[in-house]
């Protein structure tokens, strides 16, 4: 039995120690010669992994084109990519990246909660972390090290907030999918609403998966709202919402949480319930030379974007071109590169033009739509 | 080296979720599928008073395992009454609940945003902030865990424990009321759960409900499992197994176009041949 036991941690220790002296040896930290590495966290499996593909393929599309012209300074581009799993497990994947790999650079996390799991490591390393997805308020300005080319959720809800009261919609109620981006969605929006003067007459929420809505927006017509602003995660609940409010007869001007709203599948199917909605998104403008030309050959190579709008799809191969400007520019000092990077402005790309402001936020156009006869229009 | 500090640190934590677990599942045979929850109880309690209050971490860690041990109290209540397959899904409906609250209370948790920014632990103007110091706290924490988990199987209480795992009926009637005993070693197991949730949201300094789910405490229940019920050196190296074999596979060498599915994949396999080749786990002294 002892006998076992020795076996067992004799194999424990042979997989990591051996493991271990096999990457770090071979790999010389800081070599001037060979691939720049560069790391990656994304949600690469499990519920988020519809995201996280995506992103790894926007991702490697970049880099192969980088190579192909050359790479950065002559040096081919490497990038390690680690599962985040859409959570703490982003830790893990953030120390491995820096002490085996010896990157000085991660593109990722995908998800607010790599984001938020990772950045500790990667501050105290010195490391810079890039995020073309995650979009909690809480990393507004968290590091010096940590920057992003996708907005934060709190800036559309702020605009939605304005436009209400300037629209004189007084009494408003919400319904909010209980995820991380549209929490966070919903408290910008309440904050923002309440000090503009706005009663939050309904507050509503519901868990990722729900399929019957009709008990709480029964309880949000009874309070009979001037606006619902719907917050839900997915295109797939916010048409389910929609549908039943119409089932029990709540009419009244609709607002919608995030860019999904007018996704093409609601358009078709409930083109008469979606007259007069109002939502806000990030303007891509997806016939410019640069972004039509990224969505082409990502379809041509990919085929679909799976479950992530196209606008990730942009900022995710963006940040590898973002990563190759700044070392271009900066050289490997990750202290001369996190300045720089909140020096980087009007940058031109994929998702159109880019500027990071002075906490690490990008400053973000965005174009308020309006659903009219079954189209997607400016609100004038 | 940092890295291999940093696994060193999850095993010992996850060292300390087994062998609490193990005093419900392997000594006294009760199928828990709700550790996770206790666990994620003791992390936010102690993340909230860490960054509500600014407490020392020691103190919020003693106040988040009596607030969980108190929860336990009033669930191990409804549970001792329950034993097989009903005590698993009583126990996994309660896991659910708390994952809900964790996710819906939102004023007081931060729902799905989670809670960044928690301190690592000092004490007397000894900060454990660095990697080395902090796998040192969590080793003596171990240390502490374990000798408690051995006072427990020792004393003529955890021999009760083992007669209720051997057969209920045959010890009630002696005399004993087993429900008692079931709630007690339900809330000691619980409240050293509140440990390695302390340990945990002060050493990855952000928390959210997605680390405490029912996968959560599944993963929990296979490490002892794997290791071997009712072995606390097996509670151990099940942890150590558990979080080691996805580190390593991490270089295994597999494409990086699906290194990290292939991973999951491979992870699995490993799991089942162990488990068709030794059920009873690597040091275990009791079956399932």
């Amino acid at each position: 039995m002892t006998g076992k036991i020795w076996t067992w941690i004799a194999v424990a220790i042979v997989v990591i120690g051996g493991g271990w002296w096999l990457l770090s040896g071979s790999s010389a930290p800081k070599a001037e010669a060979g691939p720049i590495k560069v790391g990656f966290i994304g949600p690469l499996t499990g519920d988020a992994a519809s995201y996280g593909i995506p992103f790894q393929n926007a991702v490697k599309m970049a880099t192969d084109e980088i190579n192909a012209s050359g790479g950065i300074n002559g040096r081919q581009l490497q990038i390690i990519y680690e599962d985040g799993k859409c959570g703490t497990a982003a830790a893990s994947a953030a120390q491995k990246l820096i002490s085996i790999d010896h990157v000085q650079i991660i593109i990722g996390g995908f998800c607010s909660g790599e984001s938020l799991a990772a950045e500790p490591i990667t501050t105290a390393n010195k490391v810079i972390l890039f995020s073309p997805g995650s979009s909690s308020p809480k990393l507004t300005g968290i590091s010096k090290y940590f920057d992003r080319n996708y907005p934060s959720d709190s800036l559309p809800a702020i605009k939605i907030a304005q436009l209400m009261t300037q629209k004189g919609l007084k009494n408003v109620g919400v319904i909010t999918e209980t995820s991380d981006a549209a929490v966070a969605l919903r408290q910008a929006f309440v904050d923002e609403f309440q000090k503009l003067g706005g009663n939050l007459i309904a507050d509503e929420s519901f868990t990722t998966g729900t399929t019957d809505f009709r008990s709480a927006l029964t309880k949000i017509k009874s309070a009979n709202p001037d606006a619902v602003y719907v917050i839900g995660q997915t295109p797939a609940s916010d048409e389910l919402i929609i549908k039943q409010m119409d089932d029990i007869g709540l009419k009244t001007q609709l607002f919608g949480g995030f860019e999904l709203f007018g996704g093409e599948k609601m358009l078709q199917d409930i083109p008469n319930l979606l007259e007069g909605a109002i939502y806000m998104e990030p303007s891509l403008d997806e016939t410019a030379t640069t972004t039509k030309s990224f969505i082409d050959k990502y379809t041509a190579q990919y085929k679909t974007f799976g479950g992530l709008p196209t606008i990730y799809a942009a900022t995710s191969y963006d940040a590898v071109y973002i990563i190759k400007d700044m070392i271009e520019q900066y050289g490997m000092n990750t202290d001369v590169i996190a300045q720089g990077l909140r020096q980087l402005k009007d940058w031109h790309g994929a998702e159109g033009t880019l500027t990071i402001d002075q906490n690490g936020d990008p400053q973000f156009q965005y174009a308020v739509r309006v659903i009219h006869n079954g189209k997607v229009e400016n609100l004038k | 080296m940092e890295y291999l500090i940093h696994i060193a640190i999850l095993v010992s934590i996850y060292s300390i979720l087994g062998l609490s677990l193990n005093l419900v599942v392997g000594e006294a045979g009760l199928l828990s599928v709700t550790h996770a929850a206790f666990y994620g109880i003791g992390a936010y309690a102690t993340a909230l008073l860490l960054t509500e209050s600014g407490m020392n971490f020691f103190l919020a860690m003693l106040i988040g395992m009596v607030i969980t041990g108190a929860i336990a109290l009033l669930i191990g209540a409804v549970l001792s009454r329950f034993d097989g397959d009903f005590y698993a899904l009583g126990s996994l409906g309660f896991n659910v609940i708390v994952f809900s609250i964790l996710l819906n209370w939102q004023s007081l948790t931060n729902g799905p945003l989670g809670i960044p920014g928690i301190a690592r632990p000092s004490l007397f103007g000894f900060s454990f902030e660095s990697n080395t110091s902090f796998l040192t706290l969590s080793l003596v924490l171990l240390a502490l865990v374990w000798g408690i988990c051995t006072l427990i199987t020792r004393s003529s209480f955890g021999r009760v424990l083992h007669a209720i795992r051997e057969d209920e009926q045959a010890i009630q009637v002696f005399g004993y009321t087993t429900t008692y005993y079931k709630l007690v070693i339900f809330v000691l197991s619980a409240m050293l759960a509140a440990v390695a949730g302390a340990l945990f949201a002060s050493y990855i300094t952000f928390i959210d409900p997605s680390s405490f789910t029912v996968n959560e405490s599944i993963f929990m229940l296979s490490i002892i499992i794997l290791g071997g019920l009712a072995s606390h050196r097996g509670a151990v190296l099940g942890a150590a197994f558990l979080i080691i074999l996805p580190e390593a596979l991490r270089f295994a060498g597999f494409p990086t176009d699906v290194a990290a599915q292939m991973r999951q994949v491979t992870y699995g396999a490993i799991l089942i041949l162990l488990m068709l080749y030794r059920p009873q786990g690597l040091l275990g002294e009791y079956r399932l």
